[in-house]
């Protein structure tokens, strides 16, 4: 009976794949065979801005083994400005048209019979530029006259978007206003006012799978094996792309050996099913290491900002300027620019907010969404200022967050009310857990010790949809048709949780089907740590319908009321009598074997922001509310940081399971570690610098804190499952300014630019003296 | 695709090096795959020692070690003999990478991979050590401190190969230490490394990473305490600093790194030495 | 990439500038610099054949001049250069800025002139994730060795060109220094109103130009294609 229960919803039962995943076991998309098909090799731009010229395939033509060179303005030819794709803006070919915009942007892709004759084939592609003049920063984009894209072109999949429509002369995609009250003039009359021009750079993702796509034309139909987040997201794509009926494109997946927002949106997938669809051959494209650093990347953002208190130290304006890179492609980037310039007041009570947030084209690769989507960067720039705020007023950082932190019931400055976000929770946890109120050693020597805390809120995305089919088998086994991605977050485990919790039955006998479009209902997208919510309300009501159908049956089996029937562990009981479920199915089909289906969906709705004033009374279906604690020394002499413990708590409402909860705060927060310290993409004129693994920064078991303690916080959600919320983005919002706050408290510099490298830390020492 | 050589003699490998063209040495392959990978080498063949018997051995003696070039890094920190012999060797090669590295990564392809770097070459330094350099002219003998000529440039000629390292003794009651520091992740390439040697008269000091070569620096350390040492070393170390900006550093941070692993370094071996 | 550095040739102003008029001078300071056109007033191309442990490569680069100044106190040249490596997928594009006057602080018989340069550097394509470090060491080489063959050129005695295998280290530990301000105001040339011998002199100095940069973009690509 325990070992049951550790199965359904609270319980810490180990996830089904770990075994499998760690031994490789798993088989991922990499791993299928393609027979006959063709190896694509992409041929990348060596220009940041130029119009194309000639393109001088023949080389490559020539050489054994190569079936085609596929320019695009071959597909251009073939699709038309069907070819310009993505989510938000219909502006990324799947290879160049006329113009590149970025160094290393597919401009021919080369299908050979093997991938190294590709691959070679490739690099014997050249190509004629007339240069253009490169926008090669936030600077460069705001202030001058050269323009990545000669006019924006929204996509039609989001109304609001569609007044950008044939704009010309900027590179400024998207510009979100918040305007609560006058904070310019609660600012000028305010006692005491922080400043700060922060910058979080852009990240990779580096996940451990490479993107691989795997198309082909199978009875009219173009069928596709791909490493993606969104399934449902590329069916309408490529049906989009080619002019296809939905029915007529398959979108599969495996699990994915990782993702973090690497693999969502249009990656490999448009130019895949152009390939397949106008060679009529079976195309694989694998990204290498190299090139997955350019499929996207995490935005790159400035904050210029303020935070003011007045004479009794009340939060009375907030202020900020974020400009998101989102480099050539606008991919999701005006949805991030929106989503986190509204919280970039931060989780408090201020009078007045102001924020003026932008996405801004530059001559870079296309950055796109992150775990987190936006939020830490403004993160960053909130929790320094309010720190510092605290520093000013003389006052402590934890207790001076904890007076204004929004409560329950609270509207915060975007105009939403809190629930289920229990900030103070997550905040006196992770005090408590670094014992933030005992005297600390402030080290000697060259050492210095210090302590900080960060709290972080973030909306779930919304509006979204989750559909979700279930198929009880009469061995009392069943089987989950959702679309959700089990990318290493463990959510085919805890999908079973839930319905195995419903339907008290063993959590292992359910098996989770692979997104598969022909098969599995439609998803919006497994992101933005919606899934758990979402996807989860959507299997507990299939569930709860499945549970209904068996005691239906088991009414009229027992020949009394529905209402005097129970579905338990043993079996349906009532009347006195009980049948065990397998007995109960058998009778009613009279076969071995037989299935039972039901069919839910679970939909969360939004009230768009007020075009004047950017605030919304239900802008989210929920928040996300973290905290991260600290505690941390300098190397005075060298700079380096040495996390002795990190604490990160997160209200999940409810955990459905404990364990993969843990898991994901701590990994979210080891991550959040190598932004605070040295992850981060170096590029130069355009070009990527650190595009490597032997160069790229990671935390390795090395950088790990010698403590790190994740804290589940339990606010549970009068909508949720159970009262559960998603986890996957909560332990990853506060780190840096966590850590950069302790750095703060150990050595009085305050550092506003990441990553805090040693280097940085040496320098603003030096500057200091 | 480069063409994979496997001679199975010495002598095959070396005819081999003096006939084909554009010929690279393939030792353990860490760093050459790297390269492959990334579509920057293009060496036309490759001759792979693997199969040549007797370059895995490790001879040692009073007078020092004799080690093969396809010895792996990880023997050479875990080898009871080097460990006892050249214990401050032992302690570089234990540093380099990771142990998945250092378990396939063999001595004769670290160093003449000629990396500004690497970590093997400022102990070999400090100790003196002997690159054996094989080819169809015969065997010749480089001391280590003339071994790396230039920014990943050695001594080596085209057709040579590395046909041993000798290592001499690390002298009795010396006090020694390894010291090397990332600039940004911790497992990163390093930033700034020291390899130190204190005898009873006098300090020598290898660099890596701090210039475009590995350096090499000594000075009479007779009548000094552990400061005066320390500020002798500086003041020793100060003309070979000459360290390369890059994404993990400027040259002033890396010249400051480099002097407080000095620092570290060399107390760490002075206290050694003194409490022999 | 910023690179900027300068040194100092054993001859006075007098008689480097002079040398700046020889094309065949040039060619020969230029390491590795086999053909150099001139296919109109602003634009050269060249070709640049490098050897090192045995590999044999070749780049083809153009040139194109984008202002000039001549005064007495000081000449400059600006450029902009491009270069291509096919097989490496890569390009290259470098804002390079040639400046000449007398040195103030050389020995009192006055006859030591300054020879310095600022390069804006944009490596794009496979060598760009990869070269930053190779080139700024790189640089340096090149630098000694063109100075080498220009004082030679100078006529400086052996023993003097030898001395600059240190001397021409610049200060700060031997590495390139940043040269912020100081930089003589650049003028475009008037149209209509060229001098002859103007032309001359910014037909050679960009030659100079080329020289330290291109030669840069050669031998990191000679680095990578011995593989190291």
């Amino acid at each position: 009976m325990a070992e049951l229960r550790e199965g359904w919803v609270g319980g810490r039962r180990a996830r089904f794949d770990t075994a499998g995943r760690v031994r490789g076991l798993v088989s991922h998309v990499g791993d299928q065979p393609v027979g006959a098909g063709a190896h694509v090799a992409v041929h990348r731009s060596t220009q940041p801005h130029a119009r194309i010229g000639a393109v001088h395939t023949a080389d490559a033509l020539a050489m054994p083994g190569v079936y085609a060179v596929v320019t695009g303005a071959e597909l251009h030819k073939q699709l038309g400005d069907r070819l310009f794709t993505g989510p938000a803006f219909a502006d990324q070919p799947a290879l160049a048209y006329e113009k590149v915009r970025y160094v290393g942007e597919p401009v021919a892709a080369v299908l050979a019979a093997d991938l190294a004759t590709a691959r070679a084939a490739a690099d014997a592609v050249y190509v004629d530029y007339e240069e253009l003049p490169p926008v090669y920063d936030l600077a460069d984009a705001l202030t001058g006259t050269a323009f990545v894209h000669e006019e924006l072109k929204p996509s039609a999949v989001f109304g609001d978007l569609r007044h950008l429509h044939g704009v010309r002369d900027t590179n400024v995609n998207y510009t979100y206003r918040l305007r609560h009250g006058d904070a310019q003039a609660a600012r000028d009359a305010g006692a005491h006012t922080v400043t700060g021009e922060f910058w979080a750079p852009p990240t990779h993702h580096v996940p451990i799978e490479l993107p691989c796509t795997i198309a082909w034309v199978d009875a009219g139909r173009l069928e596709m094996l791909t490493t993606t987040q969104t399934p449902s997201y590329v069916r309408q794509t490529i049906s989009d792309l080619l002019g296809l009926p939905l029915s007529r494109v398959r979108v599969t997946t495996r699990p994915l050996g990782g993702s973090f927002g690497a693999k969502m949106y249009d990656r490999l997938e448009p130019l895949a099913a152009a390939l397949a669809w106008t060679t009529g051959r079976k195309v694989r494209i694998v990204a290498s290491r190299e090139e997955a650093f350019l499929l996207t990347t995490r935005h790159g953002a400035a904050v210029t900002s303020s935070l003011t208190a007045d004479g009794e130290g009340n939060l009375v304006s907030a202020i900020a300027d974020v400009r998101y890179d989102t480099g050539a492609y606008a991919d999701v980037g005006p949805r991030i620019t929106g989503k986190s310039g509204m919280v970039a007041p931060g989780p408090y009570r201020i009078a007045n907010a102001s924020v003026l947030s932008r996405c801004v084209y530059t001559n870079k690769p296309s950055a796109g969404p992150f775990r987190g989507f936006g939020v830490p960067q403004v993160t960053w720039s909130h929790e320094s200022l309010i720190d510092e705020l605290a520093h000013e007023l003389g006052e402590d950082p934890y207790a001076f967050r904890r007076r204004h932190l929004l409560r329950e019931g609270d509207e915060a400055p975007m105009g939403t009310r809190m629930h289920s976000a229990d900030f103070v929770g997550c905040l006196d946890a992770v005090a408590n857990a670094i014992d933030w109120f005992s005297p600390l050693d402030r080290g000697t020597g060259r050492i210095r010790r210090g302590r900080g805390v960060a709290v972080g809120v973030k909306a779930v995305l919304t509006p979204t949809i989750a559909n979700a089919v279930l198929q009880f088998n009469q061995d009392a086994s069943a089987t989950l048709l959702i679309s959700t991605i089990d990318m290493g977050q463990g959510s085919d485990t805890i999908m079973a949780q839930v319905a195995a919790d419903v339907l008290r039955m063993d959590s292992t006998r359910i098996h989770v089907v692979r997104a598969d479009t022909d098969a599995t209902p439609y998803d919006t997208i497994t992101a933005g740590s919606r899934s758990t919510y979402h996807t989860g309300n959507a299997v507990r009501r299939v569930a709860e319908a499945m549970r209904d159908k068996l005691i239906g049956l088991a009414a009229d089996r027992f020949g009394v009321p529905a209402s005097d029937v129970e579905l338990t562990e043993a079996g349906l009981r009532g009347g006195g009598q009980v049948v065990p479920v397998t007995e109960l199915i058998l009778g009613h089909f009279g076969a071995r074997g037989a299935t039972l289906t039901t069919e839910a969906n679970y939909t969360s709705k939004w009230v768009p922001y007020d075009k004047e004033t950017g605030r919304s009374a239900k802008v989210t279906e929920h928040w996300f509310a973290g905290a991260v604690g600290v505690e941390l020394a300098v190397d005075t002499a060298t700079g380096r940081v040495r996390i002795e413990h990190l604490a990160v708590a997160g209200d999940v409402g409810k955990a459905i399971n404990p364990r993969l909860v843990e898991q994901q705060l701590t990994g979210a927060a080891i991550m959040g570690i190598g932004h605070a310290l040295f992850d981060q993409l170096v590029l130069d004129q355009g070009q990527l610098i650190n595009g490597t693994l032997l160069d790229y920064q990671l935390p390795s078991v090395r950088d790990l804190p010698g403590r790190l303690t994740p804290i589940i916080v339990e606010s549970p959600h009068d909508d949720g499952p159970f009262g559960a919320k998603g986890v996957g983005e909560t332990g990853i919002l506060g780190v840096a300014p966590a850590v950069a706050n302790a750095v703060r408290d150990a050595i009085g510099v305050r550092i506003t630019r990441l990553p805090l490298t040693p280097e940085s830390i040496v320098t603003a020492l030096e500057g200091n003296a | 695709m480069p063409f994979l050589h496997r001679p199975t003699t010495l002598a095959e490998a070396v005819d081999l090096l003096s006939i084909l063209d554009n010929a690279m040495v393939y030792g353990g392959g860490t760093a050459i795959q790297i390269l492959v990978k990334q579509g920057i080498l293009h060496a036309d063949n490759f001759v792979d020692l693997a199969l040549v018997p007797g370059l895995r051995d490790i001879e040692a003696g009073p007078q020092g070690v004799r080690v093969g070039p396809m010895v792996s890094l990880r023997r050479m920190e875990t080898d009871e003999r080097v460990r006892a012999t050249v214990p401050l060797a032992a302690a570089a090669y234990h540093h380099v990478a990771n142990p998945r590295v250092r378990n396939t990564a063999s001595v004769g392809g670290n160093i003449a991979h000629g990396d500004y770097r690497l970590d093997p070459p400022t102990a070999l330094l400090v100790l003196g050590a002997t690159v054996e350099a094989t080819s169809v002219r015969g065997t010749r003998e480089i001391p280590v401190r003339e071994f790396f000529t230039g920014f990943q440039q050695t001594a080596l000629e085209p057709d040579e190969l590395v046909s041993a390292i000798r290592i001499p003794a690390q002298p009795a009651g010396s006090g020694h230490r390894f010291e090397k520091n990332s600039s940004l992740g911790e497992n990163d390439w390093p930033c700034a490394s020291a390899a130190v040697l204190v005898t009873g008269h006098e300090v020598h000091i290898g660099l890596g990473a701090v210039a475009p070569t590995p350096r090499h620096v000594t000075f009479d350390a007779r009548g000094l305490d552990d400061q005066q040492a320390v500020d002798a070393a500086l003041e020793a170390a100060e003309p070979a600093l000459d360290p390369i900006p890059d994404v993990r550093g400027g040259v002033a941070y890396k010249r400051a790194l480099a002097r407080v692993t000095i620092e570290d370094a060399v107390r760490a071996a002075w206290k050694e030495h003194r409490n022999g | 990439m910023k690179l900027a550095s300068e040194f100092s040739v054993p001859a006075a102003p007098e008689k480097v500038f002079p040398l700046f008029f020889d094309p065949e001078t040039m060619r020969g300071c230029i390491p590795g610099c086999e053909r150099l056109v001139r296919e109109d007033e602003q634009t050269y191309r060249g070709t640049l054949v490098n050897e090192i442990a045995h590999v044999r490569f070749s780049a083809g680069f153009a040139a194109v001049i984008s202002s000039v100044t001549d005064q007495p106190d000081g000449k400059a040249v600006a450029a902009v250069l491009s270069g291509e490596d096919r097989r490496l997928g890569s390009s290259i594009k470098i804002d390079a800025r040639l400046t000449v006057r007398p040195d103030g602080e050389g020995d009192s018989s006055g006859d030591s002139s300054v020879v310095g340069y600022e390069m804006d550097m944009a490596l794009w394509g496979k060598l760009g994730r990869l070269g930053e470090p190779i080139i700024r060491r790189r640089s340096r080489e090149v630098e000694l060795e063109f100075a080498k063959a220009l004082a030679a050129a100078c006529g400086a005695p052996l023993d003097r060109v030898e001395a600059m295998d240190s001397a021409a280290k610049p200060a700060g530990g031997g590495t390139l220094r940043r040269l912020a301000g100081a930089r003589p105001a650049a003028t475009a040339p008037a149209a209509g109103q060229r001098d002859p011998v103007v032309e001359l002199a910014v037909a050679t100095q960009r030659l100079a130009v080329v020289a330290t940069a291109v030669s840069l973009v050669s031998l990191l690509v000679a680095v990578f294609r011995r593989g190291r």
